[in-house]
């Protein structure tokens, strides 16, 4: 029987959505698993949607997550996180950056007040208030604050050495910003009554 | 059309893996596994024309080069790179020419002649398919042309078996004296698995080119005999295909499995979600062409029903279907009547035709979603649709805003804008809405001397450096000798955008980086005949729409060479030297907030704030284009301090 771990990473261009994708893809290599990531990301950089299926065990057959088969999403803006949301399982794990970027043109008139309170319907769905957390690190640090605080879910298959050494060794420089971006997640989840 | 962009734009940058030691073990994307694998089998010639789901091959190929000194090529066309690496092959070399799937058909000629007369030195022609068209205008399958063209089809199974499988076809082509296919689809291409790599040779193949007129030319009476030959070659390729290790048959009992590609994965996980993995017969087929007819008729006899589950076309379902007629066997053979022949396979549709074919308990349910039918109703009217737009401080949007007033302008006279393969093609998007017609590479010059004999109109072509370069030519010449009436666009931002800023002729540096001479676009266009030729910025609306009204009032042809440099380069470049042009920026007294520059124009450096328009200063390049007055009718937009470039 496989068990695999189905992730779905998303967000727009240049939010680090296939950075944050490849570095659990290698952690878990590094830790002796398999791991197959799909990313979908050619529109990138002309204002586009990214995502990457990440898919994490002992053993994994196909890159593709099913409708409905994501045991966690993680998305860097939350226009993204709802499109995406129909991909997450029964009893999987939400976390949304609390970002915005409107589609271009667009005017999301209340500001995302109507989908911030539709996110606060899902089963375990996590809005992080990225922009406290990130510090130094700026908008780059979303997508570490972000594995921060999905490292923390009971269950998750990567562990948090594997994970802080994969950033530790791919930063040009600031790796040192965004490891500390990604222990702010972790501590943001350890908040009692958070 | 055509994109990709390879993952070391993000925010952490990663040293190429693919170039690591042997033995390692990495995260490889399945184009740099192929990649990967040609140089362990010590490739000497590589070329290439960009395109979605094929681009990172060349791009790991060319960034490997300097170290292992094989030569590479972005070439002009498919067709090009095809007879540079075939010319490698002739002359004793290891050669790879890759593309995406609708390349094959620009590439299909020389590979027909070179089939014919076989190969001394290996040569692997790559496409990758695109099932689903993620970004392609077709599903075009060609596991048939290469049956049709006699080139042995190699197809990893996944992004992991990528590396093996290149290696090894270039080392069979080579074995068997004759070009072989090496065909991905966009889930091997751009899915990213561990690879365990292994030792890279050092070349010592020096190429040389024995003068043998018989064998390189293919008059009739050499090619008959060359036909012959071809055949008797794969007599044997047909036998030797039987022992290539891709190809595997497992499991027991008396219903039957096949799966070829990127279907065998997906497969095997929906038998083990229905579990069934263990009980039935699996052949995973990883030449389908020509088929280990020995295994698969082993396999078939042992079967009473067999399933083949393949993406697109029923390709090794009809060869099963008629080897087992050949051979007499009793077996029941299935495939596309369960099997969708459109898009990719997912673990759910293979479920499904698992449940029709066995007609036993349905199987489990794949996955369960978290959201209520009512929830994600609700998210997807919440959440609006992201479509890809064109670039702050792209050409095209002014081309095509240009076109658009022009036409406006003309008193109800038609202008008809058949558009080409590039980034242009976004100007079908709106607020834009600016492309009648889209069909391949080049195609936009033809379309538009056809339309305008044939329908009378006006028309204006748009067609983008690399893709003129490419197959715009010939076109052009048509145009001008058939005395059509209409206008060329040709739209130079100086660069391939689309696919990543790939060079081309146009650019006068090589793949390696090394100085090329840089045709020139205004020389070439003459050369072909036009007359009416004008050069404009891309930046300055107000001179593409007189360049357009003065085409529109002439007979002939004429061409405007709109040139403005990529956006995505300027801003690359800006940032890398710290100098950048300061961007646009909005008079509040003086906008009204009609939104006309919005909802007409569409830069996405603009957003409504409430009743007025801002600039994102970070997202404007400073172009300048819309200080036209036709984008702000109240004047508001004003240029940045250091004024426009």
């Amino acid at each position: 029987m496989t068990v695999t771990y189905n992730i779905l990473v998303c967000g727009v261009g240049g939010q680090g959505v296939i950075s944050a994708a490849g570095i659990l893809a290698r952690a878990a290599i590094a830790s002796g698993q398999e791991a197959r990531m799909y990313g979908s990301y050619g529109m990138a950089q002309r204002g586009g949607m990214v995502s990457a299926q990440l898919r994490i065990g002992k053993r994994v057959q196909n890159a593709k997550i099913e409708e409905g088969g994501a045991h966690m999403l993680l998305s860097m803006e939350l226009t993204e996180a709802l499109r995406s949301a129909p991909m997450l399982s029964s009893g999987g794990a939400l976390f949304a950056a609390d970002v915005m970027v409107p589609p271009v043109g667009k005017l999301i008139k209340d500001g995302g007040a109507a989908m911030r309170q539709l996110l606060g319907t899902f089963p375990s769905a996590v809005l992080v208030d990225v922009g406290s957390l990130c510090g130094p690190a700026g908008p780059r640090g979303v997508n570490a604050v972000l594995l921060g605080a999905a490292s923390s879910v009971n269950g998750f298959p990567v562990g948090t050495n594997a994970l802080e050494a994969t950033i530790t060794g791919d930063g040009t420089g600031g790796s040192t910003m965004l490891v500390d971006a990604f222990r702010r997640g972790r501590e943001f989840m350890a908040r009692p009554g958070r | 059309m055509s994109t990709a962009l390879s993952g070391r734009f993000g925010v952490l940058r990663v040293a190429e893996p693919y170039l690591g030691n042997a033995k390692k073990r990495v995260l490889l994307l399945g184009n740099e596994a192929v990649a990967r694998g040609l140089l362990e089998a010590g490739v000497d010639a590589c070329t290439a024309y960009p395109g979605t789901p094929s681009t990172e091959i060349m791009e790991a190929l060319v960034a490997a080069a300097p170290r292992f000194g094989h030569y590479v090529e972005w070439s002009v066309n498919e067709k090009a790179a095809a007879e540079t690496a075939i010319a490698a092959a002739i002359c004793g070399l290891r050669a790879s020419v890759s593309m995406k799937g609708v390349g094959v058909n620009v590439a299909s000629e020389p590979m027909q002649a070179f089939s014919y007369m076989g190969t001394v030195g290996g040569m692997v022609m790559i496409t990758a398919d695109d099932p689903s068209m993620n970004s392609s205008h077709n599903e075009q399958d060609n596991r048939y042309f290469a049956r049709e063209c006699y080139l042995p089809v190699f197809e990893p199974a996944d992004s992991t078996e990528a590396k093996d499988v290149a290696r090894r076809a270039l080392e069979l082509s080579e074995r068997w004296r004759q070009p072989v296919m090496l065909r991905t689809t966009t889930v091997i291409g751009h899915s990213s698995s561990a690879v365990t790599l292994g030792n890279i040779p050092r070349r010592t193949r020096k190429g040389s080119f024995p003068r043998d007129p018989k064998r390189w030319t293919n008059l009739p009476q050499n090619a008959r005999r060359m036909r012959h030959e071809l055949l008797e070659r794969f007599d044997i390729i047909r036998k030797e295909v039987e022992t290539v290790e891709f190809n595997s048959a497992t499991g027991r009992g008396t219903t039957g499995f096949v799966a070829s590609g990127a279907a065998y994965p997906v497969l095997l996980e929906a038998l083990q979600e229905a579990g069934m993995q263990g009980s039935v017969r699996v052949l995973k087929i990883g030449t389908p062409f020509p088929l280990p007819e020995r295994m698969v008729a082993g396999f078939l006899e042992k079967c009473k029903r067999v399933l083949v589950v393949e993406e697109l076309e029923p390709f090794v379902e009809e060869q099963m279907g008629a080897l087992a007629h050949r051979l007499g066997l009793e077996v029941t053979i299935e495939g596309k009547g369960r099997i969708p022949i459109e898009g990719e396979l997912s673990v759910g549709k293979v479920l499904s035709a698992i449940r029709g074919f066995t007609g036993g308990a349905p199987p489990r349910v794949v996955s369960r979603p978290a959201l209520s039918p009512e929830q994600m109703q609700r998210a997807t009217e919440l959440a609006p649709p992201r479509p890809p737009v064109l670039c702050a401080g792209c050409l095209h949007r002014s081309a095509f805003f240009a076109l658009n007033l022009v036409e406006k302008k003309m008193g109800g006279k038609r202008l008809l804008r058949p558009s080409d393969i590039g980034c242009y093609t976004l100007g079908y998007q709106p607020p834009l809405n600016a492309v009648d017609t889209n069909f391949c590479m080049g195609a936009g010059i033809g379309i538009s001397s056809g339309l305008n004999r044939f329908s009378g109109d006006l028309v204006a072509a748009q067609i983008g450096d690399s893709t003129f370069f490419h197959a715009g030519i010939p076109p052009l010449i048509n145009a001008v000798i058939t005395g059509a009436d209409v206008i060329v666009l040709l739209l130079d931002n100086g660069t391939t955008a689309m696919t990543g800023h790939q060079p081309h002729p146009g650019v006068g540096r090589r793949a390696d980086g090394a100085a090329a001479e840089r045709l020139d676009l205004e020389r070439m266009v003459r050369a072909c005949g036009v007359e009416n030729i004008d050069t404009v910025p891309g930046w300055e609306i107000g001179a593409i729409s007189s360049a357009l009204e003065r085409a529109a009032g002439r007979k002939g042809v004429s061409v405007i060479i709109v040139r403005q440099r990529c956006a995505l380069l300027v801003m690359r470049e800006s940032r890398a030297s710290g100098k950048r042009a300061a961007p646009c920026n909005v008079d509040e007294g003086r906008c009204k907030g009609c939104f006309v520059c919005v909802s007409r124009f569409g830069c996405p450096a603009m957003r409504p704030a409430g009743k007025k328009m801002v600039i994102d200063a970070e997202a404007c390049t400073g172009c300048g284009a819309c200080l036209d007055p036709s984008v702000c009718p109240e004047g508001a937009i004003v240029a940045g301090k250091e004024g426009v470039p």
